[in-house]
């Protein structure tokens, strides 16, 4: 069981990595959001890692082209 | 400010702040390798390694939680405060290297994946059945998790509420870290200076935020106002107990309100909370008719809550009054960045 959940989540990086590095220097980052769309070499690096977390999150708003959300809450 | 991310980019206090951090982390780590040596002259070069990184990670965590409260208590801790996820991201690295150094020492010789090794056996360690490497996996994916998003491209893009939750993470990691060491190696090394210094360090920890939080607690009642009038708004101060260019904090239904006097005779609120990371604006200063941030320099133009062209922060405004030398608010809050006409004295 164990053993199953660790591949799985090695996979799940993996892929996540893969897709970092197209969602970086491919221009994932630039289409979502307008504050990257000057990124420096370092700064799409520096994405990566996150990409490895949450890409379905990105795929699905790569996919969409959307804006970053609005945050609406009205106080934090 | 965001509109590139390039613009938050480096600047002379930066680096320096990098640069002190790095000559901080390269003492530490000699320091704690010499001190194995001398205690343990059998430890091997990887184990001193492991050892001193985990120490110097260990111990920068301790600054990192306390950096927060401590800059509500003495705001001589500010500048520390500037540049925090470097401290962050050099603590998970640090942790990595002590981490990969113990699966390599540990697990490395194991039949099996050597990080399900670290998940089922423990093996190698003679500490006892307490699965104590466990803790530390789980702390090593928090800071994890924590390092990856800690660029303002996370916090843009995930949400400020969802990325403030994802970094109250530290806390846990920290919980984990305590069982890490305390059922790992102080179940060997039984000296009880260790155990004392390691209480001294929850004992910091924790102090500092209950007495950051009394002290929050004890603000918000002494600028606690309620005698609400029929047409909703709220008396909240004197005129005359405002100083110009000086915020004044009001806390009004529960919300921490910024009140300011500036360009003579105007009088505007705001939220007393940055949007950029929940930094006290009622602590800000006001520079080139915006009120600006204590923590990192955020800036809002009084009468609408939003940052100066071409910056696209926004905090909420409230209305105000002014009445026979009295400051009346509406404890309503207008969605972030509405204008509201000034008050006039
Ligand atoms: C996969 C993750 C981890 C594993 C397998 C692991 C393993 C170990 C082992 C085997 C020891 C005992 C070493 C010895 O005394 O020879 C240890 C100690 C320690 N670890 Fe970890 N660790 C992990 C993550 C972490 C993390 C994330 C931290 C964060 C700072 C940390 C901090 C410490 C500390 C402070 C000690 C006591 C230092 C000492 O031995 O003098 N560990 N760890
Ligand atoms: S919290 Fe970062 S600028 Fe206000």
């Amino acid at each position: 069981m164990i053993a199953i959940g660790l591949s799985l989540l090695g996979f799940y990086l993996a892929l996540g990595f893969i897709f970092g590095l197209l969602f970086a220097f491919l221009g994932g980052a630039k289409r979502i959001d307008p504050g990257a769309v000057e990124g420096s070499w370092g700064f799409k690096v520096l994405l990566i890692p996150g990409c490895m977390i949450f890409w379905p999150y990105l795929l699905f708003r790569w996919i969409k082209s959307s804006a970053p959300p609005v945050e609406c809450s009205r106080h934090r | 400010m965001s509109v590139s991310y390039k613009g938050i980019g480096w600047n002379r206090f930066k680096k320096r702040y990098d640069l002190l951090l790095t000559a901080g982390v390269v003492s530490c780590l000699v320091l704690f390798m010499g001190v194995t040596m001398f205690l343990n002259p059998k430890a091997t070069l990887e184990i001193q390694l492991l050892r001193a990184t985990a120490i110097t990670a260990f111990l920068l965590l301790h600054l990192v939680l306390i950096i927060g409260p401590m800059t509500r208590l003495d705001k001589r801790w500010l500048p520390l405060l500037y540049n925090r996820r470097h401290l962050g991201v050099t603590l998970f690295l640090l942790a990595l290297i002590h981490a990969v150094l113990a699966i390599i020492i540990y697990h490395g010789g194991a039949d099996i994946n050597p990080i399900l090794s670290v998940l089922v056996t423990d093996s190698g360690s003679h500490m006892g059945d307490f699965p104590f490497q466990v803790f530390g996996l789980i702390a090593l994916l928090i800071l994890f998790v924590m390092a990856a998003t800690s660029h303002d491209f996370w916090l843009a893009n995930l949400t400020a509420p969802i990325w403030k939750s994802l970094h109250m993470g530290v806390y846990f990691a920290y919980a984990c870290l305590v069982i890490h060491v305390a059922f790992g190696v102080l179940q060997t090394e039984t000296h009880v200076g260790y155990i004392v210094l390691m209480g001294l360090g929850i004992g910091l920890v924790v102090g500092v935020h209950l007495m950051a939080g009394w002290k929050q607690w004890c603000i918000d009642r002494e600028f606690q106002v309620e005698t609400r009038r029929d047409d909703g708004f709220i008396e909240v101060c004197r005129v005359d107990q405002l100083k110009e260019n000086i915020p004044h904090g009001v806390t009004v239904g529960g919300e921490r309100v910024a009140i300011i006097q500036y360009e003579g005779n105007k009088i505007s609120a705001v939220s007393g909370v940055c949007q950029h990371q929940n930094g006290p604006l009622v602590e800000g200063r006001f520079i080139k008719g915006c009120l600006t941030c204590p923590w990192h320099g955020y800036q809002y133009v009084p009468a609408s809550g939003s940052s100066p062209e071409p910056f696209t922060e926004k905090i909420p405004t409230f209305n105000i009054r002014v009445e026979n030398d009295k400051v009346f608010l509406n404890p309503k809050p207008n969605r972030a960045g509405s204008h509201v006409e000034p008050a006039l004295i």
